[in-house]
């Protein structure tokens, strides 16, 4: 394990499976694998929090889902975006973006310079 | 809620089946499991060492799973039925429990769904005309004499001067004799002027009713007297009826439950009144008015208008002051505002009895979820939530209540027949009640809401609970402390809520007793045993020679005097009890005038001689009158001592002449119109000079016998046929049964709240003595160390009285308190009640401490009973 593993913050993960769901049709262990891939081993998403997760994402219509044959030829259920998914995807990645921006600023603020 | 109800329909129609989605779900996570299985080897591990990973990630299997189904929907409803399948099974591990449970719910909820089914006939329910709400009664007030009548003048004027109605009609009750095909009988006739049984907007299922132009002698039938009269024979339009000796043609047969006005017997024959060609007549009264708002028109509206009106009108007459006042009143509260008050008071009482049932069933409850902690601690374990055991407890608790639900339905379905017959004449459009939608809405909120009352605190004290303590703690008895502090003081706290609305309701039932006892021992005035009463129909039409009726009179007198065991026999057109309110005004001729509002009032009576001495009516001056007063004699009268007191204070009334005739003599005082009021100063007439009062009422006929009056009943009956073949007689009854029956509506009363207070008193009793037995139980150990170390067995009983002694202090001083707060509820089902003294309250409490420490005596003597051998070693 390469990288220090870390918490993520509480709502990232529903933010990252729509992000990894949005680059295609993927099953739950592609997701899990990817993040892990991307993140170079930081993020390691247990599948006791990954299902609920996709199963929550589901019933709140943001992705849909399909069963279909993988590469190997096994099934398998595969999750994709649906529109309204697109657009929380959208929304959240702007929070995200404009959150990690001021968190940024604020911590980039020189230290002892009080005088 | 539409939307939502289409949206789980949706769900539920679009994902597969229950099996379906569970081995999807399966399938899902083990395929993640086999694609990281296959990695994890690929990577160079060993197969057990790869699925060792796999289980350290996913932790537990199921509560992964359960997660999954957590945040479905659709869950909802799978979940929903796997609760109720679980809690059939786990109630069917209990059936006493169970049946505990519904019996306490049924009583409760079917004594409280017959109440609202009263309720929802009287209170709720639109009255079954057109567009009821807008149908007002109006009256005329004025200083002197209340609300009353209106003057067939102002009647005119609003008719033409008002633009708020749509209609206005005169309509009045006569008593009358209706002969016909067979026997006579006396009905209730309703006089109303053409427009008004339209403007109710009731069609008739046969004929028509009657209009302007129809003759004055056509009648509509109702219902009840077409079925009676006709056998329900639809082709008896145009057949005819005969009232008070004069022909009326049928035209028209109303619906079966259509009633106008409500009395509390039915009214069965309409006949048009024509009161539009009385002649211009300040004096002239009409005794009802019923008119309809136009659609939008307000009352408040309608009463300023009329306001406005009679304010023009006062301006205009000489006496300007002395104008009355118009009176509008919405028709439900003119026909149901009397009984409100009551009824919401026996709801009130009858949902005390609920929430005691819910106390009692809370306490089971509880118990049962501390005997259940291993089950639950287990539940937790494999991966329940606290929020699904919650749901899962409340489920059991709604299935139990709902069933209870069902079976107080069945109760009430019986005890509505029942307060049917008890209260019918003393509650209006008590006839229609019936199971409605208000019913059947009612029924389902007590039921699930009663579920949730008192599974709620229970379910919540059970789920809230330390997985290694309950997995390992198998003891059902872990102690009455070791339920919390929390649950034990709740319990203690319902039994002391319970006591305290049993004693409320008891005390309610002392005083309502006390005032029927106070009652039912107040004077009358005259002698009510062996006294036989009857009412006799007059057509004086046969009578028109003066002194000829009164003659008839006397000979049935004296023919039913001669029967054996009769003692004495009179007449009067008001029997004391039965009828009242007829009332003149007299002046005292020398006297300087009384002013305006003040001047001299008087029940009027008339009665023949033998009245007074037949009914025991004592003669305190002068003489009673007799055979010499006669329509060829100066004119005589008694009066009573209420007016000899008032109007003569210090002389003697007997021999002074009023303008009604010479006083004879001074008669005792009489209750004539209630035994909760005293009387007010009366005049006699004598029936042998003055039969003008009698067309209307009739005449009743008293009989003192030495014999069991009942006994005489035909005798009496054939005598007065020997006399007049024609003659109606009805309302055969005893003097002790008018009594009783001026007491009804308060016998009623007592009678359900009695019942009310008996099952409070019952439910509170087993709540006292199920918590304090369990506490007893669960302090078994603790007694058995006691004894062991030598403690004296009474001090053990005394301990548990001790417990359930406090509970019932406490249940009772809350209570005296509550029904202190509470007096003025009671007054609304009987002036004569008073508010709760120290006596009643003694009384009652001594009562109620009585059988509830009864009770606690069980468990204590259980307690002391303990054997340290067994009790120790069976932990």
């Amino acid at each position: 394990m390469g990288a220090d593993k870390f918490d993520l913050p509480q709502g990232t993960l529903d933010l990252l499976i729509l992000k990894t769901v949005a680059l295609g049709l993927v099953h739950g262990y592609a997701i899990a694998q990817r993040l892990q891939q991307i993140s170079r081993d930081a993020v390691q998403v247990p599948g006791g929090s990954l299902y609920p997760a996709l199963h929550r994402l589901e019933n709140r219509r943001l992705i849909v889902a399909e069963w279909a044959q993988t590469d190997t030829g096994r099934e398998a259920k595969f999750y994709r975006l649906t529109r309204l998914g697109k657009k929380q995807l959208q929304a959240s990645s702007q929070n995200w973006q404009r959150l990690s921006d001021t968190v940024g600023l604020i911590l980039a603020m020189p230290e002892g310079g009080a005088s | 809620m539409k939307r939502v109800l289409k949206r789980v329909l949706k769900q539920w129609t679009r994902f597969p089946r229950r099996d379906e989605r569970e081995s999807a779900l399966d399938k899902e996570l083990q395929f993640h499991i086999e694609e990281k299985i296959t990695d994890l080897r690929a990577s160079g591990l060993t197969e057990q060492e790869a699925r060792r990973r796999v289980r350290l990630e996913f932790g537990g299997m199921e509560q992964v799973k359960e997660e999954c189904r957590d945040v479905r929907n659709f869950y909802v409803v799978d979940r929903f039925v796997q609760d109720v399948r679980y809690a059939l099974r786990s109630l069917g591990k209990t059936p006493g429990f169970v049946a505990a449970v519904i019996g306490t719910l049924a009583l409760g909820i079917g004594a409280n769904t017959a109440i609202f089914s009263l309720i929802s006939a009287v209170l709720l329910r639109p009255l079954p005309f057109l567009d009821p709400a807008h149908l007002v009664q109006l009256n005329e007030s004025d200083p002197r004499n209340g609300v009353g009548p209106v003057s067939y003048q102002d009647l005119e004027v609003w008719r033409n001067h008002t633009t708020s109605f749509d209609g206005m009609f005169a309509y009045g009750v006569v008593s009358t004799d209706l002969r016909g095909v067979d026997s006579p009988e006396r009905i209730a006739t309703v006089r109303a002027e053409p427009g008004l049984l339209q403007m109710l907007g009731v069609q008739p299922i046969a004929g028509r009713t009657f209009r302007e132009d129809d003759p004055s002698n056509v009648a509509v039938i109702g219902a009840g007297l077409w079925k009676r009269r006709f056998g329900g024979d639809p082709s008896c339009i145009g057949r005819k009826v005969i009232l008070e000796g004069e022909s009326y043609t049928v035209i028209g047969i109303m619906p079966a439950g259509f009633q106008f006005p409500y009395r509390t017997s039915p009214t069965d024959l309409w006949i048009p009144w024509a009161v539009r060609q009385w002649k211009q007549d300040p004096r002239l009264r009409v005794d009802f008015v019923v008119a309809r708002l136009k659609p939008g028109a307000a009352i408040g509206a309608a009463r300023s208008e009329l306001d406005t009106i009679e304010e023009r009108l006062a301006n205009r007459s000489p006496d300007g002051n002395e104008r009355p006042r118009a009176v509008v009143t919405p028709l439900s509260n003119v026909i149901v505002g009397s009984v409100r008050p009551a009824l919401l008071t026996l709801w009130g009482a009858v949902g005390a009895v609920l929430l005691i049932a819910c106390a009692n069933v809370m306490n089971l409850l509880l118990a049962r979820g501390a005997g259940r902690t291993h089950e639950l601690a287990l539940r937790a374990a494999l991966g329940a939530s606290r929020g699904r055991l919650i749901q899962q407890l409340l489920t059991e608790s709604v299935l139990m209540s709902v069933a209870g639900a069902t079976a107080g339905l069945l109760l009430a379905s019986f005890s509505t027949d029942l307060l049917l017959q008890l209260a019918s004449s003393h509650i209006p459009r008590l006839g229609e009640i019936g199971f409605d939608w208000r019913v059947f809405a009612f029924l389902m909120v007590a039921g699930v809401g009663a579920g949730i009352l008192f599974g709620l605190l229970p379910a919540l004290a059970a789920s809230r609970l330390d997985m290694q303590t309950g997995l390992k703690d198998t003891s059902r008895l872990a102690g009455y402390g070791a339920s919390g502090w929390s649950g034990r003081r709740l319990r203690d706290g319902l039994v002391v809520a319970e006591i305290a609305m049993a004693f409320v309701l008891v005390i309610g039932a002392g005083l309502m007793l006390r005032a029927f006892l106070h009652l039912q021992n107040t004077p009358t005035g005259f002698v009510s045993d062996n006294v036989l009463t009857l009412h006799m129909s007059v057509s004086l039409a046969e009578y028109e020679a003066p002194g000829s009726y009164g003659r008839y009179l006397g000979e049935l007198e004296d023919r039913i005097g001669r029967i054996p065991g009769v003692q004495g026999v009179g007449s009067v057109q008001y029997l004391p009890l039965q009828n009242w309110g007829w009332t003149g005004f007299f002046s005292i001729p020398g006297r300087s005038p009384y002013p305006p509002g003040h001047e001299p009032r008087a029940e009027l009576r008339f009665a023949t001689p033998g009245y007074f001495t037949a009914l025991g009516i004592p003669i305190r001056r002068g003489r009673a009158f007799n055979a010499h007063d006669t329509s060829n004699s100066q004119t005589v009268i008694l009066i009573n001592e209420a007016l000899s007191r008032r109007y003569f204070p210090n002389e003697d009334p007997v021999g002074q002449s009023i303008d009604r005739g010479t006083i004879i003599g001074v008669v005792g005082d009489v209750r004539q119109s209630g035994l909760d009021r005293p009387a007010t100063p009366e005049i006699y007439n004598s029936l042998m000079q003055n039969t003008s009062a009698t067309s209307d009422a009739g005449v009743s006929l008293v009989i003192r016998s030495r014999v069991r009056p009942e006994a005489l009943a035909n005798a009496v009956r054939n005598a007065i046929h020997q006399v007049n073949p024609n003659q109606t007689v009805f309302s055969v009854k005893t003097m002790s049964q008018v009594i009783a029956e001026s007491l009804g509506d308060l016998t009623l009363y007592l009678w359900l709240i009695g019942f009310f207070a008996g099952l409070a008193i019952l439910l509170a009793i087993t709540g006292t003595y199920g918590v304090v037995s369990y506490a007893a139980a669960c302090r078994t150990r603790e007694f058995a160390i006691r004894v062991a170390l030598g403690a004296d067995r009474r001090q053990i009983s005394k301990l548990v009285l001790g417990h359930g002694s406090l509970l019932l202090a406490l249940g009772l001083a809350v209570g005296a308190a509550g029904a202190l707060a509470l007096t003025g509820t009671l007054t609304s089902l009987s002036s004569s009640v008073t508010s709760p003294d120290a006596a009643t309250l003694a009384f009652v409490g001594l009562l109620l401490a009585a059988v509830a420490l009864a009770a606690c005596l069980i468990p204590a003597r259980r307690a002391m009973r303990v054997d340290p051998n067994i009790s120790l070693k069976y932990e």
